[in-house]
């Protein structure tokens, strides 16, 4: 259910509603810094053969599992079968069933395979795993996943690491309407206008990763969204007025020195 | 190409005494006599691999970690080691 309070997926709560991607950092010590200066605490990770000639960096030895929910992702995957695997493989190695699925056999613009994402999730759910579906901004999509089980939909701004913004704005305003899940608003947020943009639009969280991993310095970007995201949420909380063509002054209309 | 012809011929892994040829993460392996790893915990250490990071699939079937990875591994066998890294 969407809460109008705080944020809560699959049973847990969550105070932050910036979701963080791991990757694509310069350093570890450079994802460590965005982490803990983002108050995130939900990130992805991603699932890899381990290079045999260099097996030692461990990401989960930088991440505080006590404080932040871990998020497997099928990246990679190219169909359902794929991501399934993977899927199986991330829950063995982080002993956790929460899981981002993502299918995307389009390499130029990364666009997630609806068909198999939701054949995916069938599969998934019925596993399971607590289902996190990142799809194209498809309202039909959104719900159809929805009925099907999964906890939250993640549907995309723009195409990923494109920082482009919210260009699927209006189906991204008819899922907000209609969804009875968390909708976490994933992919092609490039600055923290665009994040507060969404949760504003009403979205429960957002998703970023390209934008802190390129950033000069991830640490201050991601302090920068977690402002935004914080800012967004309160206004939202708050009640903002309609928007409107007319001019309605501010000032009282009678007095004038005339 | 020596011992391509032996994969799949069933000398099951029981006999250590024999060569075996292993694919590692798309790779192959060969392992003279005496040598081959007992199991999968022998191979992952043996690659300098901490066994508490990785899951490993063997021909395509996870190993759960719980189950032991004390699995024993035939010549031939296709054996992916995994773990998590970043990603968005």
């Amino acid at each position: 259910m969407r809460e109008k309070g705080g944020l809560i997926i699959a049973g847990r709560a969550f105070s932050s509603r910036l979701f963080v991607g791991t990757g694509k950092f310069s350093s570890v010590q450079a994802m460590c810094s965005a982490i803990e200066a983002s108050g995130t605490e939900m990130v992805t990770v991603a699932l890899r053969r381990v290079d045999i000639t260099n097996p030692h960096d461990d990401i989960l030895a930088a991440i505080d599992r006590k404080k932040i929910q871990l998020l497997p992702n099928t990246s990679g995957a190219r169909d359902a079968q794929e991501a399934i695997r993977i899927a199986k493989l991330a829950r063995e190695v982080s002993g956790v069933d929460w899981l981002k699925l993502e299918v995307t056999p389009d390499p130029y613009y990364l666009l997630p395979d609806p068909i198999e994402t939701f054949k995916a999730a069938e599969v998934l759910v019925r596993e399971g795993f607590i289902v996190l579906p990142y799809v194209n901004a498809d309202p039909v999509l959104c719900r159809r996943l929805e009925e099907a089980g999964c906890a939250a939909v993640m549907p995309l701004g723009s195409p990923i690491g494109s920082n482009q913004g919210l260009r699927t704005r209006a189906n991204l305003e008819i899922i907000l309407e209609q969804a009875g899940c968390p909708v976490v608003v994933d992919a092609g947020l490039g600055l923290p206008s665009h994040a507060a943009d969404a949760i504003e639009m009403g979205a429960d969280a957002v998703l970023v990763n390209t934008a802190l991993a390129v950033a000069r310095n991830p640490a201050g970007m991601a302090g920068a969204f977690r402002l935004a995201v914080k800012a967004a949420r309160q206004a939202v909380e708050a009640g903002p007025g309609e928007s409107r063509n007319l001019a309605q002054a501010s000032s009282p209309l009678t007095g004038f020195l005339r | 190409m020596i011992g391509v012809e032996t994969i799949g011929e069933g000398t099951s892994g029981r006999g250590r005494k024999e060569q075996m040829r292993l694919k590692v993460n798309g790779e192959d392996r060969d392992f003279p006599p005496g040598e081959a790893p007992e199991n999968l915990a022998a191979l992952i250490h043996s690659l300098g691999i901490d066994q508490d990071l990785v899951v490993a699939e063997v021909n395509g079937d996870i190993v759960r970690r719980d189950a032991g990875i004390s699995r024993t591994l035939a010549d031939g066998d296709c054996i992916e080691i995994v773990r998590l890294v970043g990603g968005g």
